[in-house]
């Protein structure tokens, strides 16, 4: 029997076995107060607001721990329970400082608006007025006990869901605080500041720095979209004031990943004050002017053409950044295929993603394995992670994340070569690989799995007995993990060099791994743009990561399609040196600043469309900001180019033609 | 301010009600009333004695803001000693020379904490908020002149300045 038969408030309904009584009441519209519950996190019972009256118990009990049961009689709405609640917000409220005049949450706070359900108009307890320290020591994130109520959701959401157990009760009874467990300020401990804390805060205890005093939910547009900073995809809610970001939340506790965001995705578009480019400009002479975006795309066409004409097609190179969308790229290919007819195509990804990408896909046409079988949420249940070749930063916030998770569910973690990176604290073993030694390892160790795989005891025995690059304690330290292990995943991190052979062996240790009852998921470097899968998978064998030097292959002029990255150094200063240079941005850099051509372009909260994520799955993207006027789509300016290309030529230019 | 922002409302108010005492009007004592208003904390020894003999010579008696109902801004000393209070604001002031605590008995006397009227006398009705809405005061004072209840309806109590921005959880 999987449904459950109750009486709430006198009503018959029915509830799911293994729900608590507020779930059955939240699945039959029964109102039910509640401070400290928040659907997607565990069950607390701190607050007392939940209270209900079940018939045959003593005392009432809290809804959001109580077990419904078959039969059980519950009532929601006694007059006496009402007393009780109010009581308990009126002791909440002359605990700290709850005045909500000066308060950056009035108006969005869960325990104002359960006081002005109550019609609670004074307080019948003298407040206490405990000194309390405000940590603002985070960068993005900052602490005031004054106003917290302690109803230990950010605890539960820093455990459950982020996995790093930051936050915890410290001290005791009236004197307890939400701090870090050793008392560390939060900007000096081991805080990720993913902001899941503040996102799921009911009071304004702890709140975004960025997001204070910009306006209320009420006075914004909320808006759904998907963060386009790095390949995980995130949903976003972003909140939006007069066309400015005033709050970025996540999907919610039960989307995706429980609706985390990294530190980059909830902060980085309140903070970053980059110089946007507005307007088309075009070089006269040694100065750029501004000039309408036909005329800008009309310079641009001329000034390739007359390159190609002198040095043939393959002498202009076309640039895309992984950040653009789906149809930018799509647009970009068919400019490169029909227009532009270069073989020099580039991508502004490091070379260990285009090469990890490219491997990943000829492994599976080759026949040796799916990678798209698993997903990164496999990583949740994973009871061994292999992490290869993890770098300083890496994993990126939110895989670490759901391996942290995995680790606190008992799962194991495996490092192999890498560099000192946020997960070596958690790491059960660390298989050391020098320098240049990471290949052998690799391979040692995936002889080890596959003779696993296979059963084959004579085959590990010998394998015991010596193998390359890794010692026998750790050899069987690894067999006896992956002997138990019953869902192993590998990862693997930017420390490892980009050599096709290599990344080839990562991967076939990864499927070695997945062998036997567990699956594999390689989630093989992430890539630096939030597109790059997208990318990849559209442009095919034809890119390449940009090169250190251009003008040594030939190349006399390049179409930049930079979007809303920021160039490396390096990257402008290779740049900086062709004869041409188009530049299509939405910021100012150096390489903007020096461009022949600038054509404007819009940031990824001004865009729609589409982008492909880590797990290859096609996720929308909505225009959350609206595009500084005349900011055209990357696909709109591509068009416009492709059309002055076949549009009137200029006049002929000294030795243009050949 | 908010009371004057009640607008052309008070000029009914004002021929239905009589001004006993105000800060306004020149009387050093309370006559009896039907309802006195009062804002603002209970801070030192006279606005104690002010308080209680307002509270015996009135029917009913309304704390008027956050201050009056919660203890609002100036119960914020609360959370230090009241000489470190005393000795901050008239000793160590940037701008202080050679200051001291005042002695003379006429001043009156700082109490050891800043505390909301609920905590010396009854309160009738409270309207709270920083500052309160005029529409919530407006409802207090007409409720109380036609013999109705006046507690805030939900949708005036608050907090804080605003009445139309929030968020209702049911």
């Amino acid at each position: 029997m999987d449904e459950l038969n109750l009486s709430i408030d006198g009503r018959a309904v029915k509830g799911a076995k293994g729900s608590t009584i507020l779930e059955v009441c939240m699945a039959n519209d029964v109102y039910v107060p509640t401070l400290c519950h928040i659907e997607g996190l565990s069950g607390s019972g701190g607050c007392r607001l939940c209270l209900v009256d079940v018939e045959g118990q003593k005392r009432p009990v809290p809804a959001c721990m109580t077990p419904a049961a078959e039969g059980m009689k519950v009532v929601t709405n006694a007059n006496q329970l009402a007393a009780y609640r109010r009581t308990a917000l009126e002791l909440l409220l002359s605990e700290r400082n709850h005045f909500c005049f000066f308060c950056e949450k009035s108006g969005d706070c869960e325990l104002q608006s359960l006081c002005y359900e109550f019609g609670i108009d004074h307080m019948s307890f003298p407040a206490m007025f405990p000194p309390l320290a405000l940590d603002a020591s985070a960068e993005a994130l900052a602490i005031d006990n004054n106003r917290c109520i302690l109803c230990g959701r950010c605890v539960r959401v820093c455990s459950e869901i982020v996995g790093n157990n930051t936050l915890d009760f410290t001290k005791r009874g009236s004197n307890t605080v939400i701090n870090e467990p050793d008392l560390f300020p939060l900007g000096e401990s081991n805080c990720v500041q993913c902001g899941a804390c503040a996102e799921v805060c009911p009071t304004g205890a702890i709140f975004g720095k960025l997001s204070s005093y910009k306006g209320r939910k009420a006075q914004c547009q909320v808006l759904k979209t998907t963060c386009c900073e790095c390949p995980m995809a995130c949903d976003l809610t972003v909140h939006v004031r007069d066309n400015n970001v005033v709050l970025i939340a996540g999907g919610g506790l039960k989307g995706r990943f429980g609706g985390q965001l990294c530190k980059k995705g909830r902060f980085d578009l309140l903070a970053r004050n980059y110089e946007r480019i507005t307007r088309p400009r075009v070089l006269k002479g040694k100065t750029q002017t501004q000039t309408d975006l036909s005329n800008a795309l009309e310079a641009a066409s001329n000034l390739l053409r007359t390159i190609q004409r002198k040095h043939g097609k393959d002498s202009v190179a076309a640039i895309i950044s992984p950040r653009c969308t789906n149809e930018a790229i799509k647009a970009f290919k068919d400019f490169v295929e029909k227009t532009l007819q270069t073989k020099n195509v580039f991508i502004m990804e490091p070379e260990i993603g285009v090469l990890s990408g490219g491997i990943a896909r000829a492994l599976e046409q080759e026949g040796l394995g799916r990678f798209s079988d698993c997903k990164t949420s496999d990583l949740l249940d994973a009871d061994l992670i292999v992490a290869i070749g993890l770098g300083p930063g890496e994993p990126h916030p939110i895989i670490a994340s759901n391996i942290r998770r995995a680790l606190n569910r008992g799962g194991h973690l495996v490092g192999v070569g890498g560099a000192d990176c946020v997960l070596s604290a958690r790491t059960n073993l660390l298989i050391g690989a020098a320098k240049g030694k990471l290949a052998s390892v690799v391979q040692s160790l995936t002889s080890l799995a596959n003779a696993h795989a296979k059963g084959d005891e004579d085959a590990i025995q010998k394998l015991m007995r010596g193998s390359p690059g890794v010692g026998p304690d750790d050899q069987s330290a690894f067999l006896s993990l992956i002997r138990s292990a019953k869902k192993v995943m590998t990862v693997a991190g930017g420390e490892v060099d980009p050599e096709p052979a290599l990344v080839r062996s990562v991967a076939m240790l990864a499927l070695a791994l997945g062998k036997g009852e567990g699956r594999s998921v390689p989630v093989i470097f992430l890539g630096s743009g939030g597109n790059t899968r997208g990318a990849l998978g559209a442009l095919g064998q034809d890119v390449r990561s940009l090169p250190t030097d251009l003008r040594k292959l030939g190349i006399r002029g390049a179409y930049a399609l930079l979007a809303d990255e920021q160039p490396a150094a390096t990257d402008v200063a290779n740049l900086k040196g062709l004869d041409a240079i188009i530049v299509q941005a939405s910021f100012e850099s150096d390489l903007s600043r020096k461009a022949d051509v600038v054509i404007p372009s819009r940031i990824w909260a001004e865009r729609s469309g589409t982008m492909t994520d880590i797990d290859d799955a096609v996720r929308q993207i909505s225009p959350v900001l609206a595009a500084p006027e005349g900011v055209p789509s990357d696909e709109e300016a591509i068009r416009g180019l492709e059309r002055s290309w076949g549009g009137p030529a200029r006049p002929k230019r000294k030795g243009g033609m050949t | 301010m908010s009371f004057l922002n009640i607008d052309e409302a008070l000029v009914d108010l004002a021929g239905k009600v009589e001004f006993v005492r105000s800060p306004i009007v020149d009387s050093k004592e309370f006559k009896p009333c039907d309802v006195a208003i009062v804002e603002g904390t209970v801070s030192d020894t006279d606005n104690l004695e002010t308080l209680k003999s307002l509270r015996a010579n009135c029917k009913i008696l309304v704390a008027l803001g956050d201050c009056a109902v919660f203890g609002g801004m100036t119960s914020f000393r609360n959370l230090f000693d009241t000489e470190d209070v005393l000795r901050r604001g008239y000793v160590e002031t940037e701008t202080t020379k050679d200051g001291a605590v005042p002695t003379d008995l006429h001043v009156p006397r700082l109490l050891e904490r800043a505390t909301p009227l609920s905590a010396h006398v009854q309160v009738d009705y409270s309207i709270p908020g920083c500052p309160p809405h005029p529409e919530s005061i407006l409802h207090v004072i007409a409720s109380l002149l036609e013999g109705k209840d006046p507690k805030l309806p939900r949708e005036l109590l608050h907090f804080d300045s605003r009445i139309k921005v929030r968020s209702d959880a049911k």
